[in-house]
């Protein structure tokens, strides 16, 4: 090597450190999210419904022991900010992050439901539990532990924290959950009659839209065909988040999108909420074991995030929002009143009969609250909770005490610190703590700064020191959240459930004693045409000569991607009156939605159109075809 | 039969009835408050829905009344659930009807604002108040009043037809609002119930976890647990095939009356 080659290495060495500087400096996480500045809202219901919760909030909590490697390797090479190399999918340090995944997720989803049960009125709130299974037919998915999402609903949310699966990478500032660092991940969706434009879907965290996009819409597609053949609709929504894992699809460039909190929030389309590293306040973190009357993720995004959902709760019609999931409610248990009720009919004895279907409902709502304050008072505030939060503290401590250390030795900080933290899951999965610590540190530092190479032994070994009283103080907790602790929540919440089956009995008996006959006869096979749409199609509700005829819902599926969906008044097989139509088309991703007056299947009067990508407008049609704009005064409204 | 009608007419005018006590707010105002809430309240729901055009369609038995061509009585609103009064006396019935219409009418207002200040002063007294049963008696003078004024030839029964269509449908609604409340009374009972008992079994099942954690043991008392439910389920299938053989018994019953 020549002389004057030297100092141009060292230079290029020195710049080469700044630039990873740089990318470590973003990972020590954001104090404030995305959803930061969502102004506080007081929700208002004016809903004619009160059998309805207003969030359902889901979660991973529990994986079956067969559901265990898949789960692990599809989380290991469906990483979000990142490609993970195949030599590091198979180490077992990933299987650890990725159960820390699912037992952080139990937790943190609890400063979630608290704040919205907080806000929101008295049992409105409820948790959805999953446990995440496998089988060959459907490979890796989800289902729900407890009954929470057979209750309508306003709005269901899709949580869970995430970890990047490969220790060694963390120096390129992947999404991370340890100490003081939080990466939540989020889907807010409701039924597609809410916002038919985008299947549903109002909100979803970057990475996760393609997978919750596809899942909204093959339940849409489900629905329909179910409805179309008058079968039981047998999609059970898996989480968005397991499906993602599972799917192996995230491009979303063709998708309706926007960002969070934009001046386009009229458009119709799928708010994107960023993957976030939230940097939780250290100072509510110090003594987090004993003093957790400030929840520190709550301060940091939860608050704000919660705003948001409120906001999206005052801004959506509720009827409109929950008539289908409802209706499907009813056909539970009634399904000659489901029929009844898609006639929207105003005769007394459908009336009196809802009356005491939706307070059966009501009544479940009820229990599963009860459930879910009984799932919050184990996973929060009792042993679960401080385990928990004993380890956070822990973690967070370390995180700290590193970026001393890491300050001391001029290094940049939350670069060392996220390499430990990596250490520490390699460490509590191989027992080797000192060892495989070091190791990581070590080439962490090799490549991230050229002073390690002549860092003296003394700072080596307190580095070696500390992680060891960190993982003696951390490695228990984690082992026993995982094994007894998963063990603990899979029991109790089997108790929730045979509680429930047992509660359902009771109250069906009970319903089935007092119902008196509907006065009136409604049909679920009448025929339904629209003059746009190849295909039988089927009416539920009033009809003359077998004809769809009076109100109801019809719907037509053609086979081949295209669809129409009509609620509302009808004659002689028609769409004619008012009602609103979502119209599904071949090859277009989301649906239009027409709601006003149709004459003979078509729109024809005055009608609001929402289409994907676009605002809602007002428009006159001819029919089917548009010959002006019109005031939203004109508009006669659909009422569900 | 007209000369059975006669006798009973007679049986139920020597009956000790409180004669020509015409429905007032004097007359209201002597009886005890909770009497005063009940009657006031059982008025407001026979009379409750119904349009002031009801009077019209009672005007013929009025007139009949006035010109002495029809046995007049006042009745006591109480009178009006006796059976004797719905099936002898009709015109009776008839004219006691119109009397309360016309003052629910005249002075709806009124007695709403008595209701609220009995119940505000005697709030022990009107929580005892048992609203079913009060729906119960008024449901029984509602069919009562119906029924009579469509069997009466006085009435012009083409006129009469849609607004005694409303009445009914106004009374069928009233026998919904009271069912409902029943059904939403026990339903609560269950389900507060039911939260009880699974709180109960939670909270047991966290003071099992809360001791010293031994896997063993906990797995034993998983077991236990789902024992228990499974017996709980089991004994609820039990009485749920209780009611249906009861339910088989009753179908039989009335079948063999049929025959």
């Amino acid at each position: 090597m020549q002389r004057w080659q030297l100092p141009l290495i060292l230079t290029l060495f020195a710049l080469l450190a700044m630039v990873l500087a740089g990318c470590a400096g973003t990972a020590r996480g954001t104090r404030s999210s995305a959803f930061d500045g969502a102004q506080p809202v007081e929700v208002t219901d004016f809903s004619l419904s009160r059998a309805h919760a207003l969030v359902v909030i889901r979660y991973p909590a529990i994986i079956h022991a067969d559901a265990e490697e898949p789960y692990f390797h599809a989380f290991s090479i469906n990483a979000i900010g990142g490609e993970v190399p195949p030599e590091n999918r198979t180490k077992k340090v990933t299987t650890r992050i990725a159960q820390s995944v699912i037992a952080k997720s139990n937790y943190y989803v609890m400063s979630l439901y608290r704040e919205l049960q907080r806000e929101l009125p008295e049992n409105t709130v409820l948790l959805s539990p999953h446990i995440v299974l496998w089988d060959r037919e459907q490979g890796l998915y989800s289902r729900p532990i407890l009954a929470s999402e057979q209750i309508p609903s306003v709005l269901t949310i899709d949580f869970n924290v995430y970890s990047y699966p490969d220790p060694t990478e963390l120096m390129d500032s992947p999404p991370v959950t340890f100490g003081d660092l939080v990466t939540p991940l989020l889907v807010v969706r409701g039924n597609r009659w809410m916002q038919p434009a985008t299947n549903g879907l109002v909100l979803s965290s970057d990475p996760l839209l393609r997978a919750s996009w596809d899942l909204s819409a093959n339940s849409a597609r489900h629905d329909l065909e179910a409805r179309a053949d008058f079968d039981e609709n047998g999609f059970y929504r898996e989480l968005d988040f397991i499906h993602f894992l599972a799917s192996r699809n995230s491009a979303a460039r063709d998708l309706p999108s926007k960002g969070l909190n934009e001046s386009r929030r009229e458009l119709m389309a799928v708010e994107v909420y960023p993957v976030e590293k939230i940097l939780l306040d250290g100072a509510l973190l110090q003594n987090l074991a004993d003093d957790y009357a400030s929840d520190p993720f709550v301060e940091a995004f939860v608050r704000d995030a919660g705003h948001n959902v409120k906001r999206l709760l005052n801004q959506i019609d509720h009827d409109r929002a929950t008539f289908f999931t409802r209706q499907q409610a009813l056909a539970r248990f009634d399904p000659e009143l489901a029929v009844a009720f898609l006639a929207r009919s105003n005769l007394e004895s459908v009336r009196a009969r809802l009356q005491l279907a939706e307070a059966l409902i009501e009544a479940e709502r009820k229990f599963l609250a009860a459930q879910s304050a009984g799932l919050f008072e184990g996973a929060y505030l009792g042993d679960y909770g401080n385990r928990m939060r004993e380890m956070i503290q822990g973690e967070y401590r370390l995180l700290e005490d590193r970026r001393d250390l890491a300050f001391k030795q001029n290094m940049t900080t939350a670069f060392a610190a996220l390499a430990l933290a990596g250490a520490v899951y390699a460490a509590s999965a191989s027992g080797a703590v000192t060892g495989i610590a070091m190791q990581t540190f070590s080439g962490a530092l090799m490549l991230g700064s050229l002073w390690a190479m002549s860092s003296t032994m003394n700072m080596r070994a307190e580095s070696a020191e500390m992680s060891e009283n960190f993982l003696a103080l951390i490695a228990p907790a984690l082992e026993r959240q995982i094994s007894v602790q998963m063990e603990w929540l899979e029991s109790k919440e089997r108790i929730s459930a045979l509680g429930f089956a047992e509660f359902r009995n009771k109250t069906l008996t009970l319903y089935q004693a007092r119902i008196r006959s509907l006065q009136a006869d409604f049909s679920d096979d009448c025929e339904f045409r629209s003059p746009d749409l190849r295909g039988p199609g089927r009416w539920y509700g009033n009809c003359r000569d077998g004809r769809a005829d009076g109100r109801g819902y019809g719907v037509i599926v053609d086979g081949s991607g295209n669809s129409l969906e009509y609620l509302g008044e009808a004659k002689d097989g028609l769409a004619s009156g008012i009602g609103g139509a979502i119209r599904q088309r071949r090859g277009v991703a989301g649906a239009t939605y027409y709601e006003g007056r149709f004459a003979n299947g078509l729109p024809d009067g005055v009608v609001q159109v929402e289409e994907p990508g676009r605002r809602p407008a007002v428009r006159e049609f001819r029919g089917g075809d548009v010959v002006g704009s019109v005031g939203e005064n004109r508009l006669q409204r659909l009422t569900f | 039969m007209p000369a059975m009608r006669r006798f009973l007419l007679t049986l139920l005018l020597l009956l000790p009835l409180p004669v020509a006590a015409a429905l007032s707010f004097e007359t209201i105002d002597e009886k005890p408050p909770g009497e005063q809430y009940r009657q006031l309240s059982l008025l407001m729901l026979i009379t409750g829905g119904t349009d002031p055009a009801m009077l019209e369609i009672l005007e013929p038995v009025i007139e009949l009344q006035a010109s002495g061509e029809a046995p007049a009585m006042d009745l006591e609103i109480d009178d009006l659930v006796t059976p004797l009064t719905r099936i002898v006396a009709p015109e009776i019935l008839l004219g006691g009807a119109a009397g309360l219409f016309r003052f629910a009418h005249d002075n709806g207002e009124a007695i709403q604002q008595r209701l609220t200040t009995i119940a505000r002063e005697n709030p022990i007294l009107i929580s005892m108040v048992d609203v079913n049963a009060m729906a119960a008696d008024a449901i029984v003078i509602r069919n009562a009043i119906a029924d009579t004024i469509e069997y009466t030839p006085s009435i012009d029964a083409g006129q009469a037809a849609e607004r005694l269509d409303a009445f009914r449908r106004q009374t069928v609604y009233l026998r919904n609002m009271m069912e409902f409340n029943a059904f939403q009374e026990e339903l609560n009972d269950i389900t507060n119930r039911a939260i009880v008992d699974l709180g109960g079994r939670l909270d047991a099942y966290q003071r099992m976890f809360d001791e010293d954690v031994d896997e063993d043991l906990i797995r034993r008392r998983i077991e236990s647990a789902q024992i228990m439910n499974a017996q709980a389920e089991e004994r609820f299938e039990g009485e749920a095939m209780l009611r249906n053989a009861e339910l088989m018994m009753m179908l039989i019953l009335m079948e063999s009356q049929v025959h």
